[in-house]
């Protein structure tokens, strides 16, 4: 038997009649077309699918569409319109924090979210929010290096142009 | 050469980061069109035994199913996959005939991409469903139920070889999929002249690839064209299109594969798979479009997997620890087929010598089929292997001999003045293996040098009580093979160049460093510049971005088809101007008369006399526009120094890794930033090759661990920051005289992490044999070592 | 892997909740073990009772004797929360252990406590801490001390019809230090072996002790006779030692893919000694 979901997807209202089954990953990909939100793994360690949910970053494989009912959902579409976006952004630009971009949105969502958490961040905090994501390319160096350089306590690597 | 350069040689940040960093990237799953449906395989649990029955009626009655197929419905509309030329069957011809051994042989084995009647692994497809839904393709799935007759499995390759294991092929006489035998030297006196010799068994355990994005197809054959366009999420999309030509029964020209933004690849996509062919079919039977994402179960059971080698390695050395000679004898198990036949074995054969003077040596691999996932090469290839069996082997003797493993590794290194060094035996593109370049010695000095000012070398035990130890290890890595690659350079009526290449990218930015490339010798902005890549129908040929290979090959191609289209400017501006195109120059998009810049013109002008009607296009050819198959001559070999620092817990068996020290010589770098985020991210998985990762698999042939909670990938925690260093000894076998990278990083970090551990432990005595260095091996060789000595 | 139909049931209130709870229908708290199950199809209920619609069950109160934590309170949340913080750190400082941050904001403490997973780090400290369960069913309510709760893998004392409601964890004494160490392989990753201790200091000596190991492959393991080897004496490292041979005899039998029984039992005396010092120096560093 379908569900009604009411909730807030990047800003927009969202009404919709859906299988209690729907994962909230499929809801944004497969329905939304939200393709920004990558599955990986289906079970929540890879982190690839990671979106904000009422302010905080949460795997939307591990989260059925309905239990975002009256909430507030942001995915790297809806992130990416932000004003903390760009200081990200380009930290994960200039310090060459992506390779093949695949787990990037992800990442990009816990960091946003932590910065937008509004406590004061330390190293260690960043390091445990990437210890959330698993990336196969970059081996980890650089995203560190653009995660700190974005909540600014790295400055980065002068010599990139 | 190159002359002025604007952007080669900087880190010039990358023209893809954009669109993958705000969410617009367009990976396989990404990719929507209108009426896809679904596709689920069903994949046997059983490693193996003949399917009895299969009984799809239940699952038929689901709604929104579509169709469900088994290997029968299809036996008869598919060729088999039988490993042909489009892979590493290239150059096998070549190198068995120069092998001289007359037991050298490799047996093919034609794989039907669906099974009909034996099963061979755990995950080979057993049946297909194809719906509208991706929820209820699965529970469609759970209702067919399959009846298979199961054979006992052949689980341990070492039991495979005898004369009383089941069968994984039954026509052929025994489980051996191939063996390679290469000797140098008279290995027989440098064995009897020995001073010490160590002999020592190693294994390099079965890895899982694992990128992030996994595998996925989208088929699309539309009617009223009959052209069939496959998205796959590969490395190698011409030898997929070739493929499926044959496996269809298609002209290759009516097939177009594109590889989108690939999400991570590391060899699991460089060969073409089942998949791809049997969506392909289906969507021409149903005359829709189809989709299949691998799920991470399914990768684990059906992607690839690599290493799984067991080394019985003998080093003859003197009493001042110089090399006399080393004898291998190696297996392979690599499950139940070898789709790419010698590249992995054959791979370690020429690379286990590597930076050292070896005089005499002695090699043979033997690879046997198994009822485990196929074993392709997966980053490093057969080297990561080599340099485990060697570096460990060094170290051991060290030991034996009293020596300092770091004073041997320096002793025996191939001094600079011996280049070019030829090692005396062939590549496995059959040419003999040169040293080409590189300054092995220095670049070992300078990572003991970066050692020593990073660290305090001296400690051997830190304030919780864990043991520290040092270990080395040492590669050379043959990059940039063949048979070759394209690049298609056009510079378009408004001046905008366009250049589409063969290889095709998963992340080491393709779109810049070829950029860079075109524009420093074209002598343009790099924002005029457009590479498109992963396409069949954006240039003819192509082979794919595996192997170390792209930078040196493509790089090549990109080159030289650039600087022909600038000759041909300059041969039409000439003969316009009535000059001599050696008076031409080209700066910045602007075509002028050395020493008088007044007189020019600019490559959009030009660009718009080629096209067709144009004046240029009346002389000359129309298009401004050239396209390139650049063919290597052989290798050119990359190498490099990797030092570890360790902490070792010796009571829960855990294993920090202190310092990484990296001394790397590629050649000059094309783009510094992306160089060493390749050697991190090759580190990385160095390391996850070193302690965490292995498929494991019971006696039945069920794996253990196919789950990314128990196949443990390296997280953020486990990587340090690194230490890296360049030199830059320029290759003489390409016109930018570059050196691959792609696979550096990932060759040393099992020997040197090793090496390091067995160092930190050296109080205990432990021996480290086999990686990952798990707690479990680790804790088994502690009390194993603590035992002896009672 | 996703999930197999089921029907999807938000109740606005605990009553309504113990009325549709049952054999297979279950109740879903956070989803992060379970959900992943489901995607697995290893876990197939009939009927999802979705408890996140309770405001009730979130609340973490003080009420003087006990800390008590909502069921249905966040992972996430309750790491930070002040009382948890002040009154109950062990809670905190486990919570932080437990997955990711980007898990544990959706995870709830009762989802993670009703999982039972053998090598999740809360339940040991539930047992450490004396904690008790208050289960509610439309029978009535009842109260069960987590070493009473937890029975096994996946395996605890709550009936088909009962609801996990709340935690009540006694509140750290003055007196009173804890700690927790895990032996684990990455970031994220299921603990090989862990332990948590709780040591209570009167002037010098020791004067109650408790030590629970996790990753037994089973419900937590509160090791034997510790009492004796630490009550009544000054601490150091030979009671340690001395309090880890006595883990080392009997760690219970637990071999899997990451560790055999033997090594295991070495890492759970390794981890005990080191933990009960690390407890122990608690108490001179004037932390809690």
């Amino acid at each position: 038997m379908k569900v009604n979901l009411r909730t807030q997807i990047n800003d927009r209202e969202i009404d919709l009649e859906i299988e209690p089954r729907l994962l909230l990953s499929d809801l944004l990909r497969e329905h939304l077309n939200f393709t920004g939100t990558h599955v990986g793994c289906s079970y929540g360690v890879c982190g690839a699918c990671t979106v904000i949910i009422d302010g905080k970053p949460a795997r939307s494989c591990l989260t059925l569409a309905i239990q975002a009912n009256n909430c507030s959902v942001r995915t790297i579409e809806g992130v990416a319109a932000s004003s903390t976006f760009d200081r990200v952004s380009s930290a994960f630009h200039q310090e060459h924090g992506l390779q093949c971009g695949f787990c990037t949105p992800g990442i990009i969502c816990s960091i946003v979210a932590l910065t937008e958490s509004g406590k004061n961040i330390a190293e260690e905090d960043i390091d445990k929010v990437v210890d959330g994501h698993l990336c196969r390319c970059t081996g980890y160096v650089n995203i560190r290096k653009a995660a700190k350089k974005a909540v600014g306590i790295y400055q980065g690597d002068e010599n990139a142009r | 050469m190159l002359g002025e350069t604007r952007y080669v040689g900087s880190s010039v940040l990358r023209n893809e980061d954009q669109r993958l960093l705000n969410g617009n990237g367009n990976f396989l799953d990404d990719i929507k069109i209108s009426g896809c449906q679904y596709i689920h395989f069903v994949r046997s649990n059983i490693a193996h035994g003949i399917v009895k029955s299969i009984d799809i009626s239940e699952a038929e009655k689901v709604a929104h199913i579509t169709k469900i197929y088994t290997g029968r419905d299809l036996q008869g509309m598919l060729q088999s996959m039988a490993p042909s030329k489009a892979d590493g069957g290239i150059f096998e011809e070549k190198l068995f005939s120069t092998m001289g051994d007359q037991d050298a042989f490799i047996r093919r084995e034609d794989r039907h991409p669906i099974v009909v009647g034996k099963v061979r692994h755990v995950g080979e497809i057993i049946a297909v469903v194809v719906g509208t839904d991706p929820y209820v393709v699965e529970d469609a799935a759970e209702l067919i139920i399959v009846d298979i007759e199961e054979i006992q499995p052949v689980v341990d390759p070492k039991n495979a070889l005898e004369a009383e294991s089941p069968k994984i092929y039954d026509h052929w006489e025994d489980n051996r999929s191939l063996h390679l035998h290469v000797r140098k030297g008279d290995i027989e006196a440098a064995f009897a002249n020995a001073h010490t010799v160590v002999k020592r068994t190693f294994h390099s355990g079965r890895i899982s690839a694992s990128p992030i994005e996994t595998r996925g197809v989208i088929a699309h054959f539309e009617d009223h064209n009959e052209k069939l366009t496959v998205w796959s999420s590969t490395q190698i999309p011409h030898p997929v299109r070739t493929y499926l030509a044959h496996s269809l029964n298609l002209p290759s020209s009516r097939i177009r594969v594109v590889a989108p933004d690939v999400g991570g690849g590391f060899g699991c996509k460089a060969i073409p798979y089942p998949e791809e062919i049997l969506c392909s079919l289906i969507s021409i039977q149903l005359k829709i479009p189809v989709r299949w994402i691998e799920d991470r179960l399914e990768h684990f059971t059906s992607s690839i997997h690599s290493r799984d080698q067991f080394h019985d390695i003998e080093i003859a050395m003197d009493a001042e620890g110089k090399i006399l000679g080393l004898r291998d004898d190696f297996l392979m198990d690599c499950g139940a087929s070898n789709p790419l036949g010698v590249v992995q074995p054959y791979n370690t054969i020429a690379h286990l010598a590597g930076c050292y003077e070896v005089p005499a040596m002695d090699v043979t691999a033997t690879a046997v089929v198994t009822n485990k996932v196929p074993l392709s090469p997966y980053r490093g290839a057969g080297r990561p292997e080599a340099v485990f069996a060697m570096d460990r082997i060094l170290d051991v003797a060290a030991q034996e001999l009293g020596l300092d493993p770091f004073d041997v590794r320096r002793k025996n290194l191939v001094p600079s003045e011996s280049m070019p060094y030829s090692v005396g035996i062939n590549y496995r593109d059959g040419a003999p293996i040169v040293y080409d370049s590189g300054d092995f010695p220095k670049c070992f000095d300078t990572a003991v040098e970066l050692l020593q000012s990073s660290c305090d070398t001296d400690r051997r035990r830190d304030e919780s009580g864990r043991y520290i130890g040092l270990g080395a290890a040492t590669y050379v890595e043959g990059t940039g093979i063949g048979p070759f690659e394209g690049a298609l350079v056009r510079v378009d009526e408004t001046g905008s160049i366009h250049v589409a290449i063969g290889a095709c990218p998963q992340g080491q930015g393709h779109e810049t460093v070829f950029a860079q490339v075109a524009a420093d010798t074209l002598s343009v902005d790099i924002e005029d510049v457009k590479v498109v890549t992963g396409d069949t129908d954006a240039i003819p040929y192509g082979w794919g971005t595996l192997a170390s290979r792209s930078a040196v090959v493509a790089g090549s191609a990109v080159y030289e088809a650039a600087t022909k289209v600038l000759q041909k400017v300059k041969i039409a501006v000439a003969d316009e101007w009535e000059i001599s195109p050696d008076d031409l120059l080209a700066q910045h998009g602007r075509i002028f008369v050395k020493g008088t810049p007044a007189k020019e013109t600019t490559l959009e002008e030009v660009a718009e006399k080629f096209s067709p009607g144009g004046d240029y296009a009346q002389k000359f050819t129309p298009g401004l526009e050239e396209q390139i198959y650049w063919e290597p001559p052989t290798v050119t070999f990359a190498s490099g120094v990797h030092i570890a620092r360790v902490a070792v817990d010796a009571d829960t068996g855990a294993v920090e890794i202190l310092t990484y020290i990296v001394v790397h010589d590629c050649g000059p770098l094309l783009n510094p930033q992306i160089v060493d985020g390749q050697i991190a991210g090759g580190v990385a998985k160095g390391i996850g090759a070193a302690l965490f990762e292995e498929i494991c698999y019971d006696d039945n042939g069920q794996p253990m661990n196919p789950n990314l909670m128990d196949y443990i990938l390296p997280t953020n925690d486990t990587i340090p920051d690194l230490l890296i260093e360049h030199l830059e000894t320029p290759s003489p076998l390409n016109p930018l005289g570059i050196k691959g990278v792609g696979e550096a990083g990932t060759i040393p970090p099992p020997a040197a992490i090793a090496n390091a551990i067995e160092n930190a432990l050296t109080e205990i005595g432990v021996e480290i044999n086999k990686v990952p260095v798990s707690p479990k091996y680790l804790l088994n060789q502690i009390q194993k070592t603590k035992e002896a000595k009672l | 892997m996703r999930p197999a139909t089921f029907e999807y049931l938000a109740p606005k209130t605990l009553e309504e909740a113990l009325e549709l709870v049952g054999d297979d229908s279950r109740p879903l708290a956070g989803g992060q073990s379970l959900i992943a199950l489901m995607n697995l199809r290893f876990a197939t209920p009939e009927a999802l009772v979705d408890l996140q619609g309770i405001p009730d069950l979130t609340r973490i109160s003080d009420d003087g004797e006990f800390i008590r934590i909502g069921a249905m309170a966040s992972q996430a949340d309750t790491e930070t929360n002040s009382i948890v913080l002040n009154s109950v750190p062990l809670v905190a400082e486990c919570i932080r252990e437990i997955g990711h941050w980007q898990i544990r904001t959706r995870g709830t403490v009762g989802g993670n406590l009703a999982h039972s997973d053998p090598a999740s780090e809360l339940p040991a400290v539930m047992v450490t801490l004396g904690a008790h369960y208050h289960l509610a069913s439309k029978r009535g309510e009842r109260k069960i001390p987590a070493v009473e709760f937890h029975q096994g893998a996946y395996d605890t004392a709550l009936d088909p019809d009962e609801i996990l409601t709340h935690i009540a964890v006694p509140k750290q004494k003055p007196t009173e230090r804890s700690a927790l160490n895990e032996s684990v392989r990455a970031a994220g990753a299921y603990a090989i072996a862990g332990t948590t201790s709780i040591l209570e200091r009167n002037n010098e000596t020791c004067l109650r002790a408790k030590l629970v190991l996790f990753a037994t492959g089973s419900k937590p393991y509160e090791v034997q006779g510790l009492n004796s080897v630490l009550v009544g004496k000054e601490l150091n490292s030979g009671s340690f030692s001395e309090a880890s041979e006595l883990v080392a005899s009997q760690a219970p039998h637990f071999d899997d893919f990451h560790a055999t029984a033997e090594q295991r039992k070495q890492i759970f005396r390794a981890l005990s000694e080191r933990v009960l010092q690390e407890t122990w120096q608690k108490f001179q560093v004037g932390s809690s």
